[in-house]
C-alpha cells in the first residue's frame, strides 16, 4: 500500500509541467471561493456592526404598528410616556434606553433646502452610547446659552457648505399637522461607518424636537443597549407581558438586518453555485490529465499486470496521483485564500500600553484600545476572575463602576500624568523634548 | 556620548529617540561594572544589558528628564571615566 502511494506521488512529477498546472486551476478555484466567502462574511458584520453601533441599538420598542409606517409617515403613532418601560425593563440585566423622537424634516439655509431624517435625542447619553465620531465639532464652551445645537451627517453638511457654529432652519409639520421651524446652531459634524447616518441624518436635543413637533413628553421611539448582542434573542418573549399591557411593539436588530442578511443569503447561495461549477472545472482538469497518462502508460500498465498487478492496485494508482494533484492545488490555495483575507482585514484589534513609560504615569495601570466586537468576543476567556478585561469593561459601561477595590492611587497619579502632559503641550511638544533629550545625549 | 567614545548600538536611521543601546568601550581600563557603580555612587543609575548578544548598555530619554539631566550625566560619565583612568 505504501508502495503504491508512493509511486503514485513520484509519478506526479513524472510529467511535473502538466501536474502542476492542473494543481494550479484547482488552487485558484479555492482561492476565489474562500476569499468571496470571507468578503460575504465582512459585508454581514458591517452591516450589523453598523445597525446596532451608529442607529437601531440592540433593540427598539415604540407603539404598536409604528415600525410599519416609519418610512411612510412624517410621525407615526408615538409613544405618549416611557416611564413605565424604564421601570420595566429594571429587572432586565440593566439595558441602557434612549429615547428618541424620529421625523421628517427640512434643513435650510434660507436660499436650498433638503429633505432630511432628524432625531431628537439626549445628547450626552446619545453620543456616547453610540458610535457617532464627529469630524469636527464646536468645544462644549463655545455654545452660548439660548441657542440650541444641531449635529448633522458629513454628507449633509457638505452641500450646505457649512461647518461647527453656523446656523441652519428646520422646518416640519407638528403632530397636529401645522408648519414648524426653528433656528439651530451646528455643534458637530458625524463622519460615521453608516451611510444612512452620514448622509441624511440630523440630530437635536430631544426637549427642542418635542417644542418642535409639539408632541409634549411623547418620543417615537426607545433604543435599547444590552452589554451583550446574544441577549437581544431572548428579551421579546421576556418582555411580551409588559409590551402587550401598554401596547407596543419591539424590533430586535436581528429582525432590523433581516433584509440585508437575506440578500446575503441569497448572494452567498450564488456563490456556492459558481464555488461548484470552478470545482467541477477544476476536477474535469484533474480527470483530463489522469487520461492523458493512462494513455501515455498504457504499455507501462501492461508490464505491471504481467508482473502480478491487480487491476485494482493500477486504477487505485492512477487515483493517488488524481489525490495528490487535487490535494496539493487545494492546500496551496486555502494558504494563498488565508494570507489574502489575513492581509485585508483592516489594522489592529487589541492595543494596550503600560501607563508609566511616555505618559510618565506610575506603574500599575494599562490602557487598552480595542475593537468592540474583539473584546466582546472574549467573553468567559479570562481565567481569573477579577482580571478579566471584558468584563471589567462592560461593568465600568453600565455600572461606572470598577468589579473591585479601585486602584484609586494609580488612577490620580495617571489623572496627574495626564494634566502634566496638557501643560507640556501635549504629544507633540513632549516628542520634542525626548528628541531633543536623545540629541543631546548622543552627540554631546 | 559621542565625545566620550561611545558608539551606539543602532545606526542612526533605525535609532529611535525613546532609548538608546551604547557599546562598552574598548579600553582595557574600562571595566562595566565598576563603571555602573560609580555612576550609581553619583546617583545616576543606567540600564544594564537587554541587548543579550552584545556588550551594551541602555540609557533612556523619557520620563520627567530634561536637557540639564542629560548634561549632568554627560557630565558624570565623563569625570568617571576620567576616575578609571580611561580618559586622560
Amino acid at each position: 500500500m505504501i508502495f503504491l502511494i508512493r509511486m503514485a506521488v513520484k509519478n506526479t512529477f513524472r510529467k511535473a509541467r502538466r501536474s502542476l498546472i492542473t494543481a494550479v486551476t484547482v488552487l485558484v478555484g479555492v482561492t476565489m471561493i474562500i476569499v468571496a466567502w470571507a468578503f460575504l462574511d465582512g459585508l454581514d458584520n458591517s452591516v450589523i456592526r453598523g445597525q446596532i453601533r451608529s442607529d437601531s441599538g440592540h433593540f427598539r420598542i415604540a407603539t404598536k404598528g409604528y415600525f410599519a409606517v416609519e418610512e411612510i409617515d412624517e410621525l407615526g403613532p408615538l409613544l405618549e410616556d416611557w416611564t413605565p418601560l424604564k421601570e420595566a425593563m429594571k429587572a432586565e440585566s440593566e439595558p441602557k434606553l434612549l429615547p428618541r423622537l424620529s421625523f421628517t424634516g427640512e434643513l435650510s439655509d434660507g436660499r436650498h433646502g433638503l429633505t432630511a431624517r432628524g432625531i431628537g435625542i439626549e445628547p450626552d447619553a446619545y453620543f456616547k452610547a453610540f458610535d457617532l465620531p464627529f469630524s469636527s465639532e464646536l468645544k462644549a464652551d463655545a455654545l452660548k446659552d439660548g441657542v440650541t445645537p444641531l449635529w448633522l451627517g458629513a454628507g449633509l453638511a457638505e452641500p450646505f457648505g457649512v461647518k461647527p457654529g453656523d446656523t441652519l432652519t428646520v422646518l416640519a409639520r407638528t403632530r397636529y399637522g401645522n408648519y414648524t421651524a426653528d433656528e439651530y446652531t451646528i455643534a458637530g459634524i458625524i463622519q460615521s461607518q453608516n451611510a444612512v447616518i452620514d448622509s441624511m441624518t440630523f440630530f437635536i436635543p430631544l426637549r427642542k424636537a418635542q417644542e418642535l413637533l409639539d408632541t409634549g413628553t411623547a418620543v417615537t421611539e426607545v433604543v435599547g443597549y444590552l452589554s451583550r448582542a446574544s441577549l437581544t434573542e431572548e428579551l421579546p418573549e421576556r418582555m411580551g407581558a409588559v409590551l402587550g399591557t401598554h401596547n407596543l411593539e419591539m424590533q430586535t436588530w436581528q429582525q432590523r438586518a433581516a433584509p440585508t442578511l437575506k440578500l446575503n443569503a441569497v448572494r452567498r447561495k450564488l456563490l456556492s453555485v459558481l464555488g461548484g461549477v470552478i470545482l467541477l472545472v477544476a476536477a474535469t482538469g484533474i480527470a483530463n490529465t489522469m487520461v492523458m497518462s493512462c494513455f501515455e502508460r498504457i504499455r507501462e500498465i501492461g508490464t505491471m499486470r504481467a508482473l502480478g498487478f491487480q487491476i485494482e492496485h493500477v486504477v487505485f494508482l492512477f487515483l493517488m496521483e488524481a489525490l495528490v494533484i487535487g490535494f496539493l492545488g487545494a492546500t496551496v490555495g486555502s494558504i494563498i485564500g488565508s494570507t489574502v483575507i489575513y492581509n485585508l482585514r483592516d489594522g489592529i484589534d487589541i492595543c494596550y500600553s503600560s501607563a508609566n513609560k511616555c505618559l510618565e504615569g506610575v506603574p500599575g495601570m494599562a490602557l487598552v484600545i480595542a475593537r468592540r466586537e474583539s473584546l466582546e468576543r472574549t467573553e468567559g476567556w479570562a481565567r481569573s476572575l477579577s482580571l478579566d478585561l471584558r468584563a471589567q469593561w462592560a461593568d465600568l459601561e453600565t455600572k461606572g463602576e470598577f468589579r473591585y477595590t479601585p486602584p484609586i492611587q494609580v488612577l490620580l497619579a495617571m489623572s496627574a500624568a495626564i494634566d502634566e502632559l496638557e501643560i507640556e503641550g501635549g504629544v507633540e511638544a513632549r516628542g520634542e523634548r525626548y528628541r531633543s533629550n536623545y540629541r543631546i545625549l548622543t552627540q554631546g | 556620548m559621542k565625545e566620550l567614545g561611545f558608539r551606539t548600538y543602532l545606526s542612526p536611521e533605525k535609532q529611535g529617540p525613546i532609548i538608546t543601546s551604547f557599546h562598552y568601550l574598548e579600553h582595557p581600563k574600562f571595566d562595566y561594572q565598576d563603571f555602573y557603580e560609580r555612576l550609581r555612587a553619583r546617583d545616576i543609575v543606567i540600564y544594564s544589558g537587554k541587548v543579550s548578544n552584545a556588550r551594551c548598555f541602555r540609557v533612556g530619554n523619557i520620563g520627567r528628564i530634561f536637557a540639564a539631566d542629560i548634561e549632568g550625566l554627560l557630565s558624570a560619565m565623563e569625570r568617571t571615566l576620567r576616575e578609571m583612568g580611561v580618559r586622560t
